[in-house]
């Protein structure tokens, strides 16, 4: 175990880097002039010039050749790539260049909104839909197993978009059941939080009858039978516990989308996330922001990958972490 | 009836809390992270919204008359001139004060200064704080160059000659040339005035720790949902004005002359980016204003843009009025195929089918314009209809021959750049390749981020462009003309690369000319020039069409102030609001 972590985390190192680089690629190379989209109209080349310093955009893009040279080490390597590499790995993340505010104290006042629907949605939608594919698994190729593999075709036919507009619409303005929009504590997370598990089920629950009907079909389980398991024990225990190795690789890699997964219920319903924030700052170029999201996202990932990887060995014999 | 009103559940604000039944709900449709006036960007953001009702300029425009006028709102008088037009005296308002904060000696406010007005300029000059408004201050007053300069090179900070207080309550500006649009400039909010306690005090978290002098103060800001403001206590005596626009007694809107301002007890800022949720919550009566969403323009007014009764018998008051906006499209005139070519220009112009495109686009809710100056200014001509600034497509045609006659051939290809890369956007770059196809003209589109435009028409300019339009910052010519000059300190605008020593020379003598009728003759001469060489198109005006519950009284839209500047004239009839909400 220890010598799987230390090679996962060995492996972790290029990978930010590589994430580091591309930020900082696609934040400094686009065509697109920061100075030029804040300075207005009336900007003059000098006043665009003095906004460009104002947010360290004057500096070398990644080493000063010509202080390397005449020996100045120091002010050879403040360019803005070594700046953008000190933020992140120290996780000031620096000023918001839209908000005008630290990113990290936008990170903070965002981040509780963000998981109090998605963490309710991430948890409800697998218990959901681990629960119906059992059951799906249970009656598979009987008319009800046909019922339910159509309902979840049909959920996944409709638009998540649409629905969260129809149940705005009818549950909360027509029939006052919650609130239309707005932070309004728990009251105000309840359609939300159902609107999120109901939109992704049809997948999930797919994806559970599959993985289940698969261990379902493998000799151990006839070797179970055989020994007389039956009933829930059957679908719980000894189909369940080999099962938990993909479904956790299914579920766990989307630990990012706690940060930034409620986009659409955030923005129709008025939840003052980071997944709203995430989308002003690519739509203002704010690349403070773009870029410590996406580095936060990139070790969520690694750390959702690496943790699935565990608990699938875990739980499961046929793996072995070496 | 209990109603929310009173004990309501703002949305927005993450709990339930008790909100005055005099109380304005507004929408925000962006986030608002703070506010600090030199960095408000567009009239119409949400940090113009709340800052301009927290903090106050030297002056503001009135809120009924029309055309725009300045009027004294921190200055006590407008500006007292030297006979060259090169400085000019402020004095104050003795009982302007900042509001009480714990910035201040036992949290008390205190009278403002000529030093804070002094103060809070510098801080737009400040290279440091990036302020996107230092353009319009730029090259104006004698050593604020230099001391930006001096700050952004890290030398010793220079005094600034321009800039001085000659008593506690009197400011004395020194220009470097006439600037007779200064009172227009300082009308700004952006122009506010901050005091350098809270500043010290608060440091980078000013943004959330306004200190004004304005009508209201921060009562909570619930990051990313809302902001609500309160009456400020210390606010001096101000009153609701006596006069204005001649059609404004009829509309009822000098019922409330004299009356002291504020008149509404809080304000409700409520953040809703998407245009449905704020429509449900406005017909809910949690929202006393708000703009018609486009996908409902057609159920609420008529074709002679008229509420239809059954929204009417609701209790709802529709407002249009024309934005200072123009959309334009652009030629660059350094391209040799547009620039030597009139009729090809002209010919652009006539297969424009302006009004297909208010249809289909816009529910038909936009004018089309006949000039280049928007109405609402005092130069605007009402009659004036440009000739080539209609559709015509014979003459189009006839056009695009003469053209073609002056070229040597039939006309190369053109580039469009557009701004945007929406599908919406395609649609109209479609729609305007084929009004040039059937003028017999062969139409590239080619996209760049909308507000990428400028520096892409600066860098690589394309033969044409259909950007943002022109938005007014203040209502002086100058703001327009400035976008075509060539030369001089002003010519940081000009996309379109038109060059005219004619035009230049005017608005060298239109800038340092002060108010009079040969002022708003050379405008008229300079505005034919534009029409007549055609470095742009007219293409649309826009209208501004909003609604409003009729429990909010004492409302004028103005073009600038944003369409939520103004609160402090606002009336809000509670008792109307809890009998006509829905429970």
């Amino acid at each position: 175990m220890k010598r799987f972590l230390i090679r996962r985390l060995l492996a972790v190192v290029p990978v930010l880097f590589g994430v580091l680089l591309l930020t900082f690629a696609l934040s400094r190379l686009l065509p697109d002039d920061f100075a030029s989209r804040l300075g207005g109209d009336y900007a003059s080349q000098e006043m665009l010039a003095d906004l460009r310093w104002a947010h360290g955009l004057d500096k070398p893009l990644f080493v000063a050749w010509d202080r390397l040279l005449s020996g100045n080490i120091a002010a050879a390597f403040d360019s803005q790539f070594i700046g953008h590499c000190r933020r992140l790995f120290t996780l000031d993340f620096g000023r918001s260049w839209s908000a005008l505010r630290p990113v990290s104290h936008l990170l903070r006042e965002g981040v509780g909104p963000s998981l109090a629907i998605t963490v309710p949605v991430l948890l409800g939608s697998a218990a959901v839909s681990l629960l119906l594919g059992m059951l799906a698994a249970f009656v598979w190729r009987t008319r009800w197993d046909r019922w339910l593999l159509g309902a979840c075709t049909l959920n996944m036919s409709i638009p998540g978009v649409a629905l969260m507009l129809a149940a705005q619409y009818f549950v909360a303005f027509e029939w006052g059941w919650a609130p239309v929009h707005g932070w309004a504590g728990g009251r105000g997370l309840v359609l939300p939080v159902l609107l999120g598990i109901f939109i992704g089920l049809g997948a999930d629950v797919r994806f559970c009858r599959v993985v289940l009907l698969k261990e379902l079909h493998e000799d151990f389980m006839r070797t179970a039978l055989a020994k007389g398991v039956g009933g829930w024990r059957l679908y719980a225990v000894h189909a369940l516990r080999p099962a938990i190795g993909p479904l956790l690789a299914h579920w766990l890699p989307r630990l990012p989308l706690l940060l930034t997964g409620s986009l659409f219920l955030e923005r129709i319903f008025g939840i003052p996330g980071l997944g709203g924030m995430m989308v002003d700052a690519i739509s203002a170029r704010d690349f403070p922001v773009v870029n410590a999201m996406t580095f936060i996202a990139a070790v969520l990932h690694l750390f959702g990958q690496t943790l699935a990887d565990i608990i699938s060995a875990r739980f499961d014999p046929r793996i072995r972490l070496s | 009836m209990q109603h929310a009103a009173l004990v309501g559940v703002l949305a927005g604000c993450g709990r339930e809390e008790a909100v005055s039944p005099g109380s304005e709900h507004l929408v925000l449709r962006e986030r608002v992270a703070g506010v600090d006036p030199i960095h408000i960007s567009g009239l119409a953001s949400g940090m113009a919204a709340v800052a301009s009702n927290i903090y106050e300029p030297l002056f503001q425009y009135h809120y009924l008359k029309r055309p725009y006028e300045v009027v004294p709102c921190l200055a006590a008088e407008m500006p007292q001139w030297s006979a060259d037009g090169l400085s000019c005296r402020i004095r104050l308002k003795g009982d302007a004060r900042f509001d009480d904060n714990p910035c201040f000696p036992e949290g008390r406010g205190r009278p403002v200064t000529a030093a804070d007005v002094i103060f809070s300029w510098k801080r737009i000059a400040d290279p440091r704080n990036a302020s996107a408004f230092w353009a319009h201050f730029e090259h104006h007053i004698i050593g604020l160059d230099e001391y930006r300069r001096a700050l952004r090179e890290n030398t010793p900070e220079p005094a600034v000659p321009g800039l001085h207080a000659v008593d506690a309550q009197t400011l004395e500006i020194r220009l470097t040339r006439p600037w007779p649009q200064l009172i227009q400039i300082f009308a700004h909010p952006a122009t506010a005035v901050v005091p350098a306690e809270a500043l010290q005090i608060y440091g980078a978290d000013f943004l959330r720790h306004p200190v004004g002098t304005g009508p209201f103060r921060l009562r909570s800001w619930e990051p990313g949902t809302g902001v609500v403001l309160e009456k400020s206590p210390t606010f001096r005596e101000e009153h609701y004005p006596t006069d204005g626009a001649p059609e404004d007694a009829a509309a009822g809107l000098l019922a409330d002359s004299g009356k002291r301002l504020p008149q509404v007890d809080e304000v409700h800022f409520h953040v809703i980016e998407t245009s449905e949720p704020a429509w449900l919550l406005f017909l809910q009566g949690r929202i006393d204003h708000l703009g018609v969403p486009t996908d409902h323009f057609d159920d609420v007014l008529d074709a002679s843009w008229q509420l239809r009764p059954e929204w009417n018998q609701k209790g709802l008051c529709v407002d249009v009025f024309p934005s200072m906006f123009l959309r334009w499209i652009g030629f660059n005139m350094a391209d040799p195929v547009i620039a030597n070519n009139l009729p090809l220009r002209r010919a652009i112009s006539l297969a424009m089918n302006r009004q297909e495109f208010n249809d289909l686009f816009l529910g038909g809710r936009c004018g089309l314009p006949g000039s280049l100056l928007p109405p609402g200014m005092k130069e605007h001509r009402p009659g004036l209809r440009d000739a080539w600034m209609t559709f015509d497509l014979e003459r189009a045609r006839a056009q695009r021959i003469e053209a073609e006659k002056i070229h040597g051939g039939a006309i190369p290809p053109l580039t469009l750049r557009m701004g945007g890369t929406s599908p919406l956007v395609r649609q109209i770059g479609q729609l305007i390749t084929r009004w040039l196809a059937e003028a017999g003209l062969e139409l590239h589109v080619d996209h760049v981020d909308e507000r990428a435009m400028n520096s892409s028409m600066r860098e690589h300019p394309a033969s044409m462009f259909f950007g943002d339009g022109y938005s007014m910052v203040h209502p002086d010519p100058t703001d327009l003309f400035r976008r075509f000059v060539s030369h001089g300190d002003d010519a940081t605008a000009n996309i379109f690369h038109y060059q005219n020593p004619r035009f230049d020379e005017s608005y060298e003598s239109l800038a340092a000319m002060p108010d009079s009728p040969e002022r708003i003759k050379l405008c008229h001469q300079m505005e034919d020039h534009l029409l007549q060489d055609l470095p742009c198109i007219g293409f649309l005006t826009y209208n501004w069409v909003s609604v409003r519950h009729d429990w909010l009284t004492s409302f004028k839209p103005h073009a600038f102030s944003g369409p939520a500047g103004l609160i402090k004239y606002h009336r809000v009839d509670g008792r109307r609001r809890e009998q006509q909400s829905p429970p």
